[in-house]
């Protein structure tokens, strides 16, 4: 391990998370890198202790999101470091990544056992962005890198996805609970498979999974957006709205911490114990 | 009574199809097809006046086939689409998510306007054409194994998880 | 067959919008009968669309120059400077354009290769795009035309998030409005927004050096087809033909980009050698009109071999390959001796080849010091010009003549406030437009502090590490459009202005999108004339940045004619205007969500009986016409600076300026805006039972603000007021009437989407 833990973010061709992403890694105090897509030699050559698939259009989704961009090559290295239990992180499309390559929910190695299926909402259809309430599988969180110091409140951060509806058979729902690391929920916590609480139809709410492990994490919602307490809407209601009103009486607005820090501050404070 | 099917393409060359073949050529050099073409299925239930009352939704919103930029026909008369070649063998695959908004949406407008349907299911048909000498059980396998991906480094157009896979659409044209 | 005839029959067999007389024009310049090559050339750069020649005597009224001006109207985007921070300086680059009749005929590519367009613009100015905006008329969903004007805006929302949201660059809003006016002609205005070091800036001509150097003119991006083709004289010609022959194509944000990641590694690249380049966008024209004006705006000519272009349709005609207007192309004029390692970044790094067949970077002509555009295909020439007359373009001077403007005012005004609130933010124009901001992806590049919706304007903190906040909004009003055409201009500014400064930033630029019918008909040339002299005397008042008596410079901005339905009539005269604003610290912007119980709301900007053409008037008692209110251009300004003064103190809780809806509907949207938690509403003070106070929509503002701090204020200007208190009730209410808002929340946020996406329209 390096003496400041260096986390790879990886872009494909349609990738467009890729810079906030880096600045929310070195925001928390690691380095990070961006690797393209045919970049496999610098990326093994970079020994990265960490990666993010970032969020964005993968080949512009087309065929299925994230279905092209789970057979490139670099994720060849990525399947074999993941398998190896570094800590792998997919965003949104990097979710969808993460879903196609099999990586999650993993039970058997390498087959595609979910997916990130279109949207399902009466009335609608398409890509829908909106602020969300996120629960922590307790498990998720006792066993990921990427959940240790996310706490006990409800986490509210924005989606922004036309197809994030996760999908699981019906034979598997039993594994699929025991894979599930966030789930929507309201302001306070309670879960229902409502829209909007539930916003996409996602199987068992769920809005992020991971494999056995913990280290493969694949969430529908955008940590990097609400790194900071000011990314997030002026009229958000709950816990983090009454952050907002505190840090703006004691003029450290600028300057708190979001929600969406949690996650990565979760890794950093997961590879300070490794160390 | 029955169901009516209509295939839509674009007149610019597909980017999706586009993409597919390269990934195709890509990844599996030994069995891809020589083309790939890709449509929007449109299937109908029932439509009280048949292919009539299919001409008029299709007429009536653009949603569904706008004529600026793409052309469209009834399944039966797909080799009549620009592209088709009759020398070559081609075989369809239809992807139809489990669970679709779009199709329960417009089920519900046409439902709400009065269109003389009761209901209509969206999927995209995917056309594997491959050049002649090739047997008809070998291309189809071929199909099958290029469409469902049941693991990474294997298949690419449909997540059987959330997708049905219909072969059975070739043996209606 | 004599000269005349020969042109006359090529103006028609190519379906160009040029004049016979344009024609003679030409061929007395080449003097012979021209190539159709030059034919088609000519037509582009003399077009409505790029050559200005209706417009341009008429433009020369706006205010462009400030002292904050880097790069005025005239290159593909605006410039003026921003901010300073880490050594460095950076400018603000903003592009404005309208993509109308293309969206009308293909609703889903015409607003994504709207998107496309302009942020090429701003992309090639060597700026990274930190913004776009939609501002959109569409026609009476409810009205004859309404499943066809639903279906157009259902495309349009689906263009901008297909193509906007996958390029990464986030939507900061727009506005969306429906009016009758627009059955027949949409209109998509777009625009965009970047930043670029002052030191970076990148011009769309062939560098000086390039007299000394060979340098050549490298073709970068999707390979070329046929489906734009006449896409820029489309924009110039009356709507009437919908097959119009693949005027928009297929657009491509994957690919796009891409482009745009390896743009950024090849511009860092020539930079960090030192090396002085040119850049420009293909639009309207294509090949042609990029390789004319980089060499022509350079003075050197150019020699162009249409043979290397790559194609994706073979044995094309060489006028379409030089002429067509395929999207995700960019031109590049660099050093021969360089020119390998930038194809190198292209083609071999970022594998533009194997990513899109054809696509790539190529090397396709050379800049000649002869001054002739020569270009060959097939070893032949096929244009041969002397490269003055591409730019020189034409200009006409349009007769205009004074339409009467009738004021009529209603007989009776009938108010009952609950009832009248409730029609008005339950009608078209009053209800949410978040149904629509739901598409679009407004946050990401983690940039964004206040999304559309949330605050007048949305802000931004484009540098990271930076504090200085970028606030912008766009705004026209085609109710005003109808009854004055000059007011439509000045309130354009003057709303988009108080947008800006409701958030709290001060105005550092404008753009402008004029949107009329057909210039040629004396009635619509003046709507458009009185528009232009609007904006420019809103914009000459409204300077609020730089030394006194400096106006808000306009730095970009495009004119759209023939706006107008197969039976000739006009649309609304539609002065669209965005305006940038910059707060050096953006913690300081206010939003327009009410805070807390007991906060007093302060009016500024006292009512005046002038309700013409007010969402009163038409939802509430069905009129149409009446006293439009009149522009203030003093006034504006000392309100402007009042309530900037009070976000500066840091004392305004919450800041939303009065518009459609009056007073009353500005403070239901501020108790709508409130956490759902912590519901607020406001009491009127006294009855408040007079339609001017309530509904009229003289400009002004309303600020949340504690009672200590209305009473520590030491200057009270008489335009202050105090119109109520905040309360901790989810309603509107005074001493005589009460509107409960939980009664029309859920109709309110959901009606649009009802309407446009559920087809729900029987009432």
């Amino acid at each position: 391990m390096k003496s400041v833990p260096m986390v790879a973010v990886i872009q494909f061709p349609g990738s467009n998370c890729e810079y906030e992403t880096k600045r929310a890694i070195k925001n928390s105090g690691m380095d990070s890198f961006i690797y393209r897509w045919n970049q496999w030699q610098e990326l093994r050559d970079g020994q990265p202790d960490a990666y993010i698939l970032p969020g964005g259009f993968s080949f512009q989704d087309r065929v299925r999101a994230g279905a092209v961009a789970a057979k490139e090559r670099i994720m060849d290295l990525v399947f074999s470091e993941a398998a190896d239990g570094k800590p792998l992180l997919g965003i949104c499309n990097g979710a969808q990544i993460l879903v196609e390559s099999g990586l999650v929910p993993g039970w058997e190695r390498g087959r595609i056992e979910s997916a990130l299926a279109a949207n399902h909402i009466n009335g609608r259809s398409g890509y829908l962005s909106r602020w969300v309430f996120l629960n922590v599988a307790s498990k998720a969180q006792r066993i990921s890198p990427w959940l240790g110091k996310t706490g006990n409140g409800v986490i509210p951060l924005p989606i922004a996805h036309a197809e994030g509806r996760f999908v699981f058979s019906e034979e598997n729902r039993g594994r699929a609970l025991n894979s599930a690391a966030l789930t929507y929920c309201d302001e306070e916590g309670i879960e229902s498979s409502d829209y909007p609480i539930n916003p996409n139809g996602s199987f068992l709410n769920l809005a992020a999974i991971m494999n056995d492990r913990g280290n493969v994490l694949a969430m529908m919602p955008h940590p990097e957006r609400a790194f900071w307490l000011w990314q997030l809407p002026p009229f958000l209601p709950g816990e983090w709205g009454d952050r907002i009103d505190q840090s703006f009486r004691s003029g450290s607005y600028a300057v708190t911490k979001g929600p969406g820090s949690l996650f990565f501050t979760s890794l950093a404070d997961y590879f300070r114990g490794e160390r | 009574m029955g169901n009516t099917s209509i295939v839509v393409s674009l007149k610019a060359p597909d980017p999706a199809a586009i993409t597919a073949m390269s990934t195709f050529r890509r990844i599996y050099p030994e069995t891809c097809p020589d083309s790939l073409e890709r449509y929007d299925y449109w299937c109908f239930m029932n439509p009280r006046r048949g292919r009539e009352t299919v001409n008029g939704i299709v007429s009536r919103y653009h949603d569904i086939v706008n004529p600026n930029k793409q052309t469209w026909t009834f399944i039966d008369d797909i080799n009549k689409l620009a592209g088709s070649d009759d020398s070559m063998l081609w075989i369809g695959v239809l992807v139809t998510d489990i669970i679709d908004s779009v199709s329960e949406n417009w089920t519900a407008i046409f439902r709400r306007n009065c269109c003389e349907v009761e209901g209509v299911l969206c999927s995209v048909l995917w056309r594997f054409g491959f050049a002649p000498g090739i047997a008809f059980d070998t291309a189809r396998n071929r199909v099958l194994d290029l469409t469902v991906s049941t693991y990474r480094d294997h298949g690419l157009l449909a997540n059987p998880v959330s997708q049905k896979i219909d072969l059975s659409v070739l043996s209606l044209i | 067959m004599k000269l005349r005839d020969e042109l006359k029959e090529a103006i028609s067999n190519r379906r160009l919008a040029m004049t016979l007389e344009e024609a003679e024009k030409l061929a007395g310049y080449v003097g012979r009968m021209p190539t159709p090559l030059e034919l088609h050339l000519f037509d582009t750069m003399w077009s409505e669309h790029c050559s200005y020649k209706s417009s341009r005597s008429v433009l020369k009224l706006l205010p462009t120059h400030a002292s904050s001006v880097v790069v005025g109207p005239g290159e593909d985007a605006g410039i003026v400077k921003f901010t300073d921070h880490d050594g460095f300086s950076w400018d603000l680059v903003v592009a404005h354009e309208s993509h109308n009749h293309p969206s009308q005929v293909l609703p889903v590519e015409g607003a994504a290769t709207g998107i496309g367009g302009i942020v090429r613009d701003v992309y090639c100015m060597g700026a990274r795009v930190t913004g776009s905006l939609d501002l959109l008329r569409f026609g009476d969903p409810l009205g004859n035309s309404g499943e066809k004007s639903r279906a157009i805006c259902r495309g349009v929302v689906e263009g901008i998030w297909k193509y906007g949201n996958a390029l990464g660059v986030p939507n900061l809003g727009g506005d969306t409005r429906f009016h009758e006016g627009f059955d027949d002609n949409c209109l998509v205005n777009v625009v965009s927004l970047g930043f670029v070091r002052h030191d970076r800036i990148v011009h769309s001509f062939v560098p000086a050096e390039a007299h000394e150097e060979q340098y050549v003119l490298i073709l970068v991006g999707k390979p070329t087809d046929d489906t734009g083709f006449g896409g820029a004289t489309f924009a110039s010609a009356d709507l009437e033909d919908e097959s119009g022959q693949g005027a928009v194509q297929v657009a491509d944000p994957f690919l796009k980009r891409v482009l745009s990641e390896a743009n950024l590694k090849v511009l860092d690249f020539l930079f960090d050698r030192g090396i002085s380049f040119g850049f420009k966008d293909l639009g309207a024209g294509g090949i042609a009109c990029v390789t004319s004006e980089l060499a022509a705006h350079g003075n050197l000519g150019i020699e162009v071999n249409l043979d290397l272009v790559p194609v994706s349709i073979p044995d094309l005609p060489s006028e379409i390959i030089a002429c067509a207007e395929t999207q995700e192309r960019y031109g590049l004029a660099v050093p021969q001796s360089i020119s390998a390692e930038v194809l190198e970044i292209y083609n071999e790094q970022y594998e533009m080849p194997g990513l899109f067949p054809g696509a790539g970077a190529t090397v396709i002509g050379t800049f000649t010091k002869e001054p002739f555009y020569r270009v060959r295909s097939r070893g032949k020439v096929v244009a041969n010009t002397p490269i003055e007359y591409i730019t020189e373009g034409i200009i006409y001077e349009r007769d205009w003549e004074p339409s009467q403007l009738a004021v009529i005012e209603p007989d009776s005004r009938p108010c009952d406030p609950p009832e009248d609130l409730s029609k008005m933010l339950l009608s078209i124009d009053g209800v949410s437009r978040s149904p629509v901001w739901s598409y679009y992806d407004s946050e990401v590049q983690g940039n964004t502090h206040f999304r559309p919706g949330e605050a007048d304007a949305c802000v931004t903190v484009p540098i990271p590490g930076c504090r200085a906040g970028l606030a912008v909004s766009g705004d026209g009003n085609p109710w005003i459009g109808e009854l004055d055409p000059f007011l439509a201009g000045a309130h354009a500014v003057g709303e988009a202005v108080r947008n800006v400064v409701a958030t709290g930033a001060v105005p550092i630029a404008a753009t402008d999108c004029l949107n009329y019918g057909n210039p040629e008909k004396a009635d619509v040339f003046w709507q458009f004339r009185r528009g232009v002299e609007g904006i420019a005397a809103a914009c000459e008042e409204l300077g609020l940045e730089g030394d006194e008596g400096e106006p808000l410079p306009i730095v970009s901005g495009n004119v759209s004619f023939y706006n107008q339905s197969s039976n000739g009539g006009a649309i609304p005269p539609s002065p669209i205007v965005a305006v940038f604003g910059r707060i050096n610290d953006f913690t300081r912007s206010t939003d327009i969500s009410l805070k807390a119980p007991g906060n007093l709301i302060i009016l500024v900007g006292n009512r005046r009986d002038e309700l013409g053409g007010s969402l009163f008037y038409r939802t509430c008692i069905g009129h149409k016409g009446g006293r439009v209110p009149a522009f203030r251009g003093k006034l504006e300004r000392e309100m402007a600076r009042f309530v900037l003064e009070c976000c500066e103190a840091g004392i305004s809780r919450s800041v939303h300026d009065i518009s459609e809806g009056g007073l009353i509907t500005a403070a239901a949207e501020m108790a709508i805006a409130s956490r759902h938690d912590a519901r607020r509403g406001i009491v009127f003070d006294g009855s408040a039972l007079d339609p001017v106070f309530l509904y009229s929509e003289t400009p002004g503002y309303l600020i949340e603000m504690s009672q200590e701090s209305w009473n520590a204020l030491e200057n009270k200007p008489e335009f202050l007021s105090v119109a109520g208190r905040v309360t901790d009730e989810f309603s509107i209410a005074s001493s005589r009437w009460r509107m409960d808002l939980w009664v029309i929340l859920e109709e309110y946020t959901n009606r649009l989407d009802r309407i446009i996406w559920r087809e729900e329209v029987t009432e």
